[in-house]
């Protein structure tokens, strides 16, 4: 993906104000809320903004293969809006016919990256554009991993080429929950595979960190933004949005972090 | 006979005569008033942005314009309400204050503490004044000329109908049969009833300028869920101006129903000539936010009670 600087993620309730900052390059959109695309952010779109459609709902982590309809919907988002790449999570959301409605963690074992390598393969071969997966937070761990969360990762982008779509306040919430160092974790992720990454805010509570998507940047976020080199890093912030004024700040910290230009 | 017949027609004009000139006059006279209405309405293109005040008094008059005012205090944090339906100032508001802003604060301080007392405190009303007399010179509203003008485009049909009575009269006193007169009266009655009801409250242009804000501002339709806290005070004024209590409601659901602002003012909640547009440019259907919580919310004049969008 070219440089494309900081941005912040698309919802229909900042739309106003993510349209209206002069420097944006880049952002993203859920593909589950493409099939009724906002005229708002096909303006954006045509403005010459690059949108990155994000899946939720794929479950490439999940023991079934992926639905077709849903890997299909995602080549038909890129499609639509010109994208050079998509992305999805390395989770699944659904098992034995059940809807978690939320990310879960895959077991990081031999038998789970073969079945995500299998998924994510399958959906490569529908999509025209390359497929970025994003590793998720989780507040736990299936027992007996067979990996470390980079060596699983290396392993899973060397058999399936695909890239890296870094979650930096992710890292921070699973080494803050397992109790390790945010910025060794870092370290071992296959960092020169990275396509773009997110950055949002969270909050610790009772011992734990939630990646709430909902709250401020923490500094220690942003101290890891400063450790990765990257095309791009987007803004996640999917509620309580805050004023104008405090995501503009955010927006800059992370460009600053990053030695990137201001989009404000 | 045929002149027998003749000398017996009322007024000497034999009746199918007559209604061909009836209906040809009334025809005429009709296109006339059209035009003059056209003409006299057609207002201005305009060359600057207009306030969010502004676009509430074009969507819903001055009751409109002063919730849209409302609704930014609040969000700025100036207000709040004391009892149900009082208000009371709070805080130094933080936002820029425009004059009418400052004159509904000092109404509220000085006793208009009820939403529907603050379009009649003198200092508000003077700025509404102001805001009016803006739009007029911008080619917006029309000017009391201009609405002269388009009351008197009727006048001739009005004559045209006093004409035509008089003949049923006569003609019914002359013992000739009229039932032909008063079914070609009848639409024409109507036509004029419509001119008189619908004159026109917005020039073309003002229309078209309402029209234009609905789609450039449609972020903050509450089928958006708009984020009000980023969108701030003018965001707020501007989601009033064009959406109404709905949008109230969905800025700050308590207050909105404390403060009885949409009861208070009048029908602002339905917002006047604007309803059709919340309808139209909300569509919900292209909209990827819409989900059930906002799909009932797209038509307006429904939203009323606040009950969507918090």
């Amino acid at each position: 993906m070219n440089a494309l600087g900081v941005g912040i993620g698309w919802r229909p309730e900042i739309a106003g104000f993510v349209a209206g900052l002069p420097g944006l390059r880049f952002t993203e959109v859920i593909a589950e809320s493409l099939h009724h695309p906002d005229p708002e952010l096909l303006a954006l779109r045509d403005r010459g903004v690059t949108v990155i459609p994000h899946g939720l709902k794929l479950s490439l982590g999940g023991a079934d293969p992926v639905e077709t309809a849903r890997v299909e919907h995602l080549a038909r988002c890129a499609e639509l809006m010109g994208s050079p790449l998509v992305s999805e999570h390395i989770a699944f959301v659904r098992a034995g016919g059940l809807q978690a409605g939320h990310l879960l963690p895959v077991p990081r074992s031999r038998e789970s990256l073969d079945a995500l390598t299998a998924n994510i393969r399958r959906t490569q071969a529908e999509l025209p554009v390359p497929l970025a997966v994003e590793p998720i937070a989780t507040l736990f761990d299936w027992p007996d991993a067979e990996f470390g969360e980079g060596d699983f990762l290396t392993e899973l982008l060397e058999r399936t080429g695909a890239l890296l779509l870094l979650d930096v306040a992710n890292v921070y919430a699973n080494a803050v929950n397992r109790a390790e160092d945010p910025i060794e974790v870092l370290r071992s992720f296959p960092l020169d595979r990275v396509a773009y990454v997110h950055v949002a805010g969270g909050i610790e509570h009772e011992g734990l960190y939630h990646d709430t998507h909902t709250h401020a940047l923490p500094a220690e976020v942003l101290a890891l933004v400063a450790e990765v080199t990257a095309p791009a890093f987007l803004l996640e912030r999917d509620g309580d949005y805050p004023s104008a004024d405090d995501l503009r700040t955010e927006l800059d910290a992370i460009a600053d972090a990053a030695a990137l230009p201001r989009i404000t | 006979m045929v002149l027998a017949a003749d000398s017996a027609a009322t007024w000497g004009i034999p009746g199918p005569t007559f209604l061909k000139g009836f209906a040809f006059a009334a025809l005429v006279l009709w296109i006339l008033a059209l035009l003059i209405r056209r003409w006299a309405a057609a207002g201005r293109r305009l060359h600057r942005e207009l306030h969010a005040y502004e676009l509430a008094y074009l969507v819903g008059g001055r009751q409109r314009a002063v919730a849209a005012s409302i609704a930014a205090l609040r969000s700025g944090q100036a207000i709040d309400t004391v009892e149900r339906g009082r208000l009371q100032v709070v805080a130094q508001p933080r936002m820029y204050l425009t004059p009418l802003d400052q004159a509904i604060l000092y109404a509220i301080s000085s006793g208009s503490t009820r939403a529907r007392e603050i379009p009649l405190n003198p200092s508000v009303r003077q700025q509404l004044e102001v805001i009016e007399a803006g739009l007029v010179a911008a080619g917006q509203l029309p000017s009391p000329a201009e609405r002269f003008q388009t009351r008197w485009a009727t006048f001739p049909l009005l004559l045209l109908l006093a004409v035509g009575t008089a003949r049923i009269f006569a003609g019914v006193s002359n013992g000739r049969p009229v039932t032909n007169l008063v079914l070609i009266m009848v639409p024409v009655v109507i036509v004029t009833l419509v001119l008189l009801v619908r004159a026109p409250k917005l020039t073309r242009e003002g229309k078209k300028s309402m029209a234009g804000a609905f789609t450039r501002h449609r972020v903050l339709s509450p089928a958006m869920s708009p984020a009000w806290t980023t969108y701030g005070p003018e965001g707020a004024a501007l989601g009033v101006a064009l959406f109404g209590g709905l949008a109230l409601a969905s800025i700050d659901p308590v207050f909105a129903a404390e403060s009885e602002v949409h009861r208070q003012l009048g029908d602002f909640a339905a917002g006047g000539g604007g309803s059709s547009y919340t309808s139209s440019s909300s569509s919900c259907s292209s909209s990827s936010s819409c989900s059930s919580s906002s799909s009932s919310c797209g038509g307006g004049s429904s939203c009323g009670g606040g009950g969507c969008g918090g």
